[in-house]
């Protein structure tokens, strides 16, 4: 019953130290949003560009066409190399560009991947990238195929334990690394979830909360407990020493 | 429900992770979804057709019009899917009189224009069958956080029509033989375009809708169903119902050893060292024991009130530091020479001017002048740096020659310093231990019975051309399979059909001690001089 056999989006990436490293590979909507943002800014460099530089005359016009030839064919290159894989539109999303063994992507891979922007675009507006992102597995459009590069979201640091107040408490039995974590998301959520859900969920755990009058409570103890917290005195079994939850 | 028998991984994923996995899994059950799609859509499609044959401009719009039967279709084939139940074709039609009880009605007309949340709310009316004021209620609790992201998608997806539209236009044109003179343009524009070419437009409207319509109904769904595990807290649930089952087995396995005290103690040892369960299962009784007389050890000293609260409870060391004299400690090693020393630094600044302004002034009436110069200026600057840069390319891409011509010829590029293997699996490979004429030595051995070093002279030769004449950069380290496999760009088809052929003669008699038979040897004899000798044999192949 590993989770792996289910379907997702992500898929993992081993390193040659054996570490496996979890990629969340982002498909059509998210990187069709994040090209609008970036033609957009693309755009807003035009216009600066065109009421500007003619001003001095030839010489501006010439100038004027070289950062045109420049920005419209390098300013994906040049973000994604030098700001970790990320043009600013791909940033604002979430999203990155990384190579497919999830190392970054190199001058090599962003050139590939954006010169190829014509084979995608066509016959019209990436129609070919459309259908290509939607065909692999890996939402890959023609360019990413041939540079051997993918989209992936950035993971989001986890933001500290927001955990409810409540006793620390031991748990009656070891808990296995991923049941901890369980125990733990389930006591940050438990304020977002309705009491009646957060109550069958803590039932749900069995012998875990066997034979307590107040299973939620019981099963937010033991979170807090697993989080590290401590009772500053006595075993803080939760049996409510009104002192509320002491932070280690 | 039954969670567990979810086919998709469940976790709290951001919003747009759950859109992708919808668009996923539209690509792993296409069959069933399209199965489905051609024989509900297809035939409304072509009644539409055949029935508005005077007015051809109302067909796209009615089928447009009555997208969300089709969004029932897909979501239908989709909600099985999750569970890993196919849909076949008899089950999607007897499934339609169902569909058109979920609400299509109102759907279809008075909720038909203002609803930028359609795929994302449609397992509401759907798999959840809610109507009315619970119905709304209902919308409004899921859509709290995801309403954007819904609209998002539904804007995302018109979008993507557009473009596979616009597609097989530009797909068309593009196709269009340039002598066949087709003013596609008019064709299209005309007031009143022929049958047949607003027919092909609505044709291409059911492929595009086709296309994009299940995608934007499956990432509707998922986003729905992302949006419930996060409220009902449907990955933690999967994980706590196997937790259960974990420790009730764990509960049997203690009863049935009918060992409770020595169990109880255990699990007691178990818990306050706080690892996990396998991990001290498998450890040794002195160790359990040992643990047991820690914990008998440390718990006195929980209970007593006051005491430091360093060593309470505490899994990881027991001799670790108590947190006042750690800090005490950080101080001490903080304030030592290594950390936070200061340094001074002077360096040169420029004043800043005080008579800036005056001087613009005084430039003013000569200001548009000196402009035109100094753009003159730096035009030829530009200008000259320019054919500096253009220089240097051409100087470089001189200079470096050898990695771009290799591009485009195709031959592999020696790695520097590289010199050929003189010996391949114990072959001598080196050009003086090769007789003048292999394949007549090579003969000569055959007829005197010496089979397999006939053979092995062959290879031999084949290996040494290549390695020597065809630059291939063989390395001690490649076996037979990869030489064949590093030749099959290096060399002509034929002599690479003849290599493979040598290297399976020539392994089987190496390793198995099988003979070749004898048609096939004397081929492999006879062919050799063709393909691997000398210049006469390239100009040959």
């Amino acid at each position: 019953m590993s989770a792996t056999q289910r379907f997702d989006t992500r898929h993992t990436v081993e390193t040659p130290e054996g570490i496996a490293l979890g990629l969340a590979t982002a498909g059509p909507v998210p990187r069709a949003l994040a090209f609008v943002i970036d033609q957009l800014i693309r755009t807003g460099i035009y216009m600066a560009l065109l009421y500007t530089l003619p001003l001095l005359g030839r010489f501006g016009v010439g100038i004027l066409f070289i950062l045109f030839f420049l920005t419209e064919w390098f300013y994906p290159v040049f973000f994604e190399v030098l700001n970790k894989g990320q043009t600013p539109g791909k940033a604002a999303m979430g999203l990155r560009v990384l190579n497919d063994d999830a190392t970054p992507v190199n001058w090599g891979g962003a050139m590939t991947r954006n010169l190829l922007r014509v084979v995608d675009f066509l016959p019209l507006f990436y129609a070919f990238g459309l259908v290509s992102c939607l065909l692999n597995r890996d939402f890959k459009r023609l360019g990413d195929l041939v540079a051997g590069t993918v989209v992936v979201y950035v993971t989001k640091r986890d933001k500290a334990l927001q955990l409810p107040e409540a006793d620390p408490h031991t748990p009656p039995f070891a808990l296995q690394l991923e049941e901890q974590q369980a125990v733990l998301g389930f006591a940050e959520r438990s304020p977002r979830l309705t009491r009646e859900r957060a109550e069958e969920l803590a039932g749900l755990t069995g012998e875990l909360v066997a034979g307590s009058a107040q299973p939620l409570a019981e099963l937010q103890g033991m979170a807090s407990w697993i989080a590290g917290r401590r009772a500053p005195n006595g075993r803080g079994n939760g049996s409510g020493n009104g002192n509320g939850g002491p932070v280690a | 429900m039954q969670l567990e028998a979810l086919n998709i991984a469940l976790r709290s994923r951001s919003p747009w992770e759950a859109i992708d996995l919808g668009f996923g899994l539209v690509r792993r059950h296409a069959r069933d979804i399209y199965t489905a799609w051609f024989l509900t859509v297809l035939p409304l499609f072509l009644f539409l057709s055949v029935a508005l044959q005077d007015h051809p401009w109302l067909v796209p719009l009615l089928f447009w019009w009555c997208k969300p039967f089709y969004d029932r279709v897909v979501l239908f084939v989709l909600s099985r899917a999750i569970f890993d139940e196919r849909t076949t074709a008899r089950q999607a039609l007897g499934a339609v009189p169902g569909l058109l009880r979920t609400g299509l009605l109102s759907q279809l007309t008075l909720l038909r224009i203002p609803s930028f949340t359609r795929s994302f709310t449609l397992p509401v009316w759907q798999l959840e069958g809610l109507r009315g004021r619970i119905r709304r209620r209902r919308q409004g609790v899921l859509q709290i956080r995801a309403r954007p992201y819904a609209v998002w998608l539904t804007l995302v997806c018109v979008g993507f029509e557009f473009i596979v539209w616009l597609g097989l236009y530009g797909l068309i044109w593009l196709l269009l033989p340039a002598h066949l003179d087709f003013d596609l343009p008019d064709l299209l524009f005309r007031d009143d375009p022929a049958y047949w070419v607003s027919a092909v437009q609505a044709g291409m409207y059911f492929l595009v809708v086709s296309l994009i319509e299940p995608l934007f109904v499956a990432g509707g769904f998922t986003l729905y169903l992302n949006r419930r595990t996060q409220l009902e807290g449907w990955d933690i649930e999967i994980v706590f119902r196997r937790l259960a089952q974990r420790l009730a087995a764990l509960r049997a396995q203690a009863a049935a050893l009918f060992l409770a005290p020595l169990a109880a103690l255990l699990l007691a040892a178990l818990l306050t060292l706080g690892l996990p369960a396998p991990v001290q299962a498998q450890e040794g009784q002195a160790q359990e024991q040992q643990a047991e007389e820690q914990q008998t050890q440390e718990l006195p000293t929980r209970e007593e009130p006051g005491e430091e609260p360093a060593a309470v409870g505490e899994t990881v060391n027991p001799t670790r530091l108590s947190a006042d004299r750690a800090a005490g400690t950080i101080e001490a090693v903080l304030a030592a020479k290594d950390f936070g020393h200061q340094r001074e630094v002077l360096r040169w600044r420029f004043k800043p001017r005080e008579d800036d302004g005056k001087n613009t002034r005084e430039d003013g009436p000569e200001f548009g002048e000196f402009f035109e110069d100094l753009a003159e200026l730096l035009a030829t600057l530009t200008r000259a740096s320019l054919w500096f840069l253009l220089g240097l390319a051409v100087l470089l891409l001189i200079v470096y020659r050898d990695r771009w011509l290799g591009l485009i010829t195709g031959r592999r590029r020696r790695q520097p310093g590289y010199r050929p293997p003189d010996t391949l699996f114990g072959l001598d490979l080196r050009a003086d231990s090769l007789p003048e004429d292999i394949a007549a030595a090579a003969r000569a051995l055959w007829q005197a019975g010496r089979h397999r070093e006939a053979m092995s002279l062959l290879y031999r030769g084949a290996l040494a051309a290549l390695v020597h004449r065809e630059g291939l950069a063989l390395h001690d380290s490649h076996t037979e399979g990869d030489i064949l496999a590093l030749a099959r760009q290096a060399i002509s088809a034929p002599r690479h059909q003849y290599l493979a052929e040598l290297t399976g003669v020539w392994q089987l008699i190496a390793y198995a001690h099988r003979e070749p038979e004898s048609t096939q040897s004397q081929r492999l004899l006879a062919q050799w001089q063709t393909h691997f000798a000398g210049d006469d044999g390239e100009a040959a192949a």
